[in-house]
């Protein structure tokens, strides 16, 4: 899924800490994926 | 098909090199541990190959599948090897222990490489986000994974997408 410019990445990598949260803090596993559903 | 070369040996290294085989692709891997990249050349199979770390990279696509902390130093040993070539980030600068980024408040971890890189280098960032053991077992409950890419040049990032993916390979190939 093409997310934009290169400075999107900088949210990419913001969205890796939340992925990093999740499994650290509240799943306490890695076998999950971050999705985006879009409606249409 | 091309060759994607990988920088690095890990679990993100072997899940995307075997991808891009699958998907037809010649893989070629390097790694500062010669012995690891071998390895990983054998385990991905489909004839894939181990090269000289700090060579030029046989690809056109090259993969950086080493941790941020070393990401740096890596692009900038590679140097001038890379000019040309489509450089795929799939790093992310975080702390060990969470607390923070390695990265400076105004920027971010493809931006520090794209500094180092050579100018005619294209950073595609891809797969950050994923788990390297989620992304080798493909779909979720019949759901492709999402894997986003971002980047300034718009053929590189097509590039990057059709090179992860086949026809005959997309009943489990995850990008979209």
């Amino acid at each position: 899924m093409d997310t934009g410019p290169l400075i999107m990445a900088r949210t990419l990598e913001h969205a890796c800490m939340l992925w990093l949260g999740l499994m650290a803090h509240s799943l306490k596993h890695g076998n999950f994926a971050i999705g985006v559903s879009l409606p249409g | 098909m091309g060759t994607i070369s990988i920088i690095g040996s890990g679990g993100m290294a072997a899940s995307i090199g075997g991808l891009a085989a699958k998907a037809g692709h010649a893989v070629e891997v390097t790694s500062r541990d010669a012995a690891k990249a071998g390895a990983l050349a054998l385990e991905i199979g489909a004839d894939a190959t181990a090269g000289g770390f700090g060579e030029a990279p046989s690809g056109d696509i090259v993969i950086l599948a080493v941790p941020y902390s070393a990401a740096l130093d890596v692009v900038r040993q590679y140097g001038e090897k890379l000019a040309g070539k489509i450089l795929v980030d799939i790093t992310n600068p975080i702390k060990s222990d969470l607390s923070g980024f390695l990265t400076p408040p105004d920027s971010f971890g493809a931006k520090e490489i794209a500094k180092v890189a050579p100018a005619n280098t294209i950073v595609v960032k891809a797969f950050n986000t994923q788990n390297a053991r989620v992304l080798a077992s493909g779909p979720v409950q019949g759901h492709p994974l999402d894997v986003f890419i971002a980047g300034d040049d718009a053929q590189a990032k097509a590039r990057v997408r059709r090179s992860l993916r086949a026809s005959d390979c997309a009943r489990w190939i995850p990008v979209r």
